[in-house]
């Protein structure tokens, strides 16, 4: 009898629909989730760019074991957003604030992979690489996906004239000889 | 056993130095098998079209099998895992093709100094030189020739990378401080090859190139030597090779879909696992004859592993880098500081390599250092200041090897076949430190030089604040010139069993403060060179030679 199929079972890219916040849950999340990244300067406020339905996608519905980052179980996280719902869910923004503080110095794990899912999926939405290419000097180029367009387009070429000045110079294998007695590349006047 | 099969040589893995080696024997019409554990990869199962990308880095894309735990990896315990890629293909699935050879001092280095574990090569820059330019041809690299810190070397494939302005910013730092510095080489196309796209520039290549630009073993190697008449078995993990009357005779391998066990019986073996596959393989075939694991008569097997010294010092200046565009592999090098120098309290020296950024998240979850953005007010001025700002330099150290830097097997962990994991201990020697800590300090040095720094940020020595990156797994079989001080001879072949030969990163003897795969890849093809010319001779010896001359001329 051979022994039973071993299948290499990989993380599902973009994690899976298997999993739904409640309505409640989500605006709870949002709120989380805009005390983070406040909106401003040009860019939306993470509840507009659909944050808590990219997290979702990375929580391990309930029964299931969470193997893959983030670790996300569906109870974990109902849980943790029913303990700040209160505060976040005040329309004084200062205690949702004050509670997101408390949260990241208790536990600050926790808290850690939260901002990360809150990160990843806030800057990986279309309408915030839009807001980079607007806003930013430096991200006019930035795409929301590195292929297929990739960024070989108006890359810098070398510059000739400064590869011309380059100097250098490597021991050669009869050059090598014990520390003791090898002269440093400064004594030899090596040295660039 | 459900089903023996019959090959003049069995290649165990089909990673950078099983994929160069199986290719290579078959060009001269040897029947080889090669058994691989892992899979084919599809460029669909890449990331690099998916919004998620930058997530997918932790999940499939993470580089630690630990983290990813498909059923082709195994578990490791330890501190500073080592990170890996199990398919056909092997880790150069998941690397930059960053493609730097070692120096002539890199071969001598027990002569230089002889510190810990350290001894010469068993042969010389000059000896590996013509497989370096075999190796080069094979797989089409990308190159500036002319570095004269260097040996020179054939022009590439292509041209060297474009350096966008990360690289433009870095070499004229190095300029104005009269160091040197030269474009890196990489193991990637910037014009097209075999149906091959050339590269586009577009980032993420530690999740593997879809575009096929990137020299991996399965776009290079695989389809020639398929062509070739190989049978390469995927979903096939050896579990011990099998010797008798002091030669190896084949392996015996699972068939991850049925889990049945089938033999492959050999006249040669050829064990291309890596660092620390290949080590975990040898002490997994323990027998009467062999108590301690095979080829392990003088204990060194596991033993003086090298990952490479690393420290990452993050830098970001208040004009665009725009360091989202190009390959993840350094764009340039400086080997100022390569040569041992004892006035600077260490031996050996380091590769200064300027690196690129990554995406957005990458900007806000800190870049390499984990200077990651504020939440709440204060986010949105930080992310806008450091996002495409920024660029990398990490210090490339070559680390001694430690005999107590050691892989051995771990059976409280085991496999999805049952098989035992690995432990593997790995710290940062005295000496090592000294040198990350030296070349930190250049670092800073060079990107100040640079103008209009704004913010630095640093991973510290790694080993010290964050675990020490195993990309580079090295020395855990290594050649050397007697069978005291090494696991093969200068051609691979075990002290112990003539027909078992080694071939991939286990074999280095030292470090060097370069990226290893070109070099490892070097070392494949001449021993596969070797055992084409001298296959006849090989199976007659009962004792494996200490002297032999070069295979080809
Ligand atoms: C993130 C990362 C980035 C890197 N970047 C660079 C770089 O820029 N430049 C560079 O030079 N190097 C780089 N490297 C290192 C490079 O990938 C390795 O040096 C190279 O792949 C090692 O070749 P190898 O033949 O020793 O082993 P591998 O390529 O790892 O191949 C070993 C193969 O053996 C198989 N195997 C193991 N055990 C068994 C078994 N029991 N049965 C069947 N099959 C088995 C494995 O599945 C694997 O496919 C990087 C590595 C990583 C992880």
């Amino acid at each position: 009898m051979p022994t039973p199929v071993s299948i290499s079972l990989k993380p599902p890219m973009g994690g899976t629909p298997d999993y739904r916040f409640s309505e409640r849950h989500a605006r709870i999340l949002d709120a989380f989730a805009d005390t983070l990244i406040p909106a401003g300067e040009g860019f939306p406020a993470p509840s507009e760019v659909e944050i808590s339905g990219f997290i979702a996608r990375y929580v391990t519905p309930a029964g299931m074991e969470p193997k893959w980052y983030p670790r996300l179980a569906a109870e974990q996280i109902g849980a943790r957003l029913d303990s700040l719902a209160d505060a976040l869910l005040d329309p004084d923004p200062r205690r949702g604030y004050e509670a997101v503080r408390a949260f990241e110095s208790s536990e600050a794990d926790a808290f850690a992979v939260l901002r990360e899912l809150v990160y990843f999926g806030y800057y990986s939405h279309a309408a915030v690489v839009r807001a980079i290419n607007l806003q930013l000097a430096a991200g006019q180029d930035y795409r929301q996906t590195p292929q297929p367009a990739g960024y070989l387009e108006g890359l810098e070429a070398w510059d000739q004239e400064s590869l011309a000045k380059v100097r250098g110079t490597y021991l050669r294998t009869e050059e090598v000889v014990p520390l003791a007695f090898q002269p440093t590349f400064a004594q030899k006047g090596l040295s660039a | 056993m459900n089903r023996i099969d019959e090959a003049d040589v069995l290649v165990i893995g089909a990673g950078a130095g099983g994929g160069a080696v199986a290719k290579r024997l078959s060009d001269d019409g040897i029947k080889v098998i090669c058994l691989e554990q892992g899979d084919w990869l599809h460029p669909m199962d890449r990331p690099h079209m998916s919004r998620e990308w930058e997530l997918e880095k932790r999940r499939a894309w993470s580089h630690d099998p630990n983290v990813r735990q498909g059923g082709e990896d195994y578990p490791s315990s330890g501190a500073n895992p080592p990170l890996m890629y199990n398919a056909v293909g092997g880790s150069a699935q998941i690397y930059a093709g960053a493609w730097p050879r070692f120096k002539p001092v890199d071969f001598r280095r027990g002569t230089e100094h002889g510190l810990e574990g350290t001894i010469d090569w068993p042969i010389s820059y000059e000896d590996l030189e013509p497989y370096y330019a075999i190796n080069d041809a094979e797989i089409g690299v990308a190159r500036q020739v002319g570095d004269p810190g260097n040996p020179l070397r054939a022009e590439g494939w292509g041209p060297a990378m474009a350096p966008g302005k990360v690289g433009l910013r870095m070499s004229k730092a190095f300029e104005k401080l009269g160091w040197h510095w030269w474009p890196a080489d990489h193991a990637l196309l910037t014009r097209p090859k075999d149906g091959r796209l050339a590269c586009n520039a577009c980032g993420p290549c530690l999740a593997g190139c879809p575009r096929h630009s990137i020299a991996t073993p399965d776009v290079t190697y695989w389809p020639k030597a398929l062509r070739n008449g190989v049978d390469l078995r995927t979903r096939a993990r050896v579990q011990e090779i099998t010797t008798a009357g002091g030669k190896a005779t084949g392996a015996i391998y699972i068939d991850r879909d049925t889990g049945a066990r089938h033999q492959v019986k050999a006249k040669i073996v050829v064990v291309c696992a890596n660092g620390v596959g290949t080590p975990r393989l040898l002490l997994m075939s323990a027998s009467a004859q062999h108590p301690d694991g095979l080829a392990n008569s003088n204990g060194l097997v596991g033993k003086h592993l090298m990952y490479h010294a690393w420290a990452f010092e993050d830098f970001w200046f208040d004009g665009p880098t725009e360091g989202f565009k190009g390959p993840e592999a350094a764009v340039l090098y400086s080997q100022e500081f390569y040569h041992s120098d004892p006035s600077r309290g260490f031996v050996n020296g380091f590769s200064i390599q300027v690196g690129r950024s990554s995406g957005a998240a990458h900007a806000a979850l800190g870049a390499n250092s984990g200077h990651t953005a504020p939440w709440g007010p204060r986010h949105r001025e930080f992310f806008n200041q450091h996002f495409g700002n920024h660029l990398l330099v990490y210090i490339q150290g070559e680390d001694l090897p430690v005999a107590t830097n050691r892989v051995t097997l771990d059976t409280s962990i085991t496999d999805s076949d049952g098989l035992p994991g690995v432990h593997v201990n790995y710290q940062l020697h005295e000496n090592d430190q000294r040198l990350l800590t030296f070349g930190r300090e250049r670092a800073r040095e060079a990107a100040a030089a640079s103008g209009g720094l704004i913010d630095a940020s640093s991973s510290g020595n790694g080993g010290v604040d964050f675990p020490q990156p195993g990309w580079h797994l090295m020395g855990t079989c290594r050649m050397g010139s007697t069978p005291e001080n090494s696991t093969t001879n200068k051609f691979n072949q075990t002290w112990d069993v003539p027909n078992l030969f080694i071939a991939d990163g286990s074999s280095l003897p030292t470090s060097a403060a370069v990226n290893p795969t070109s070099t490892l890849q070097a070392v494949a093809v001449r021993c596969a060179e070797y055992i084409k010319a001298n296959h006849a001779e090989i199976l007659s010896q009962h004792t494996t030679p200490v002297d032999q001359t070069e295979p080809v001329g």
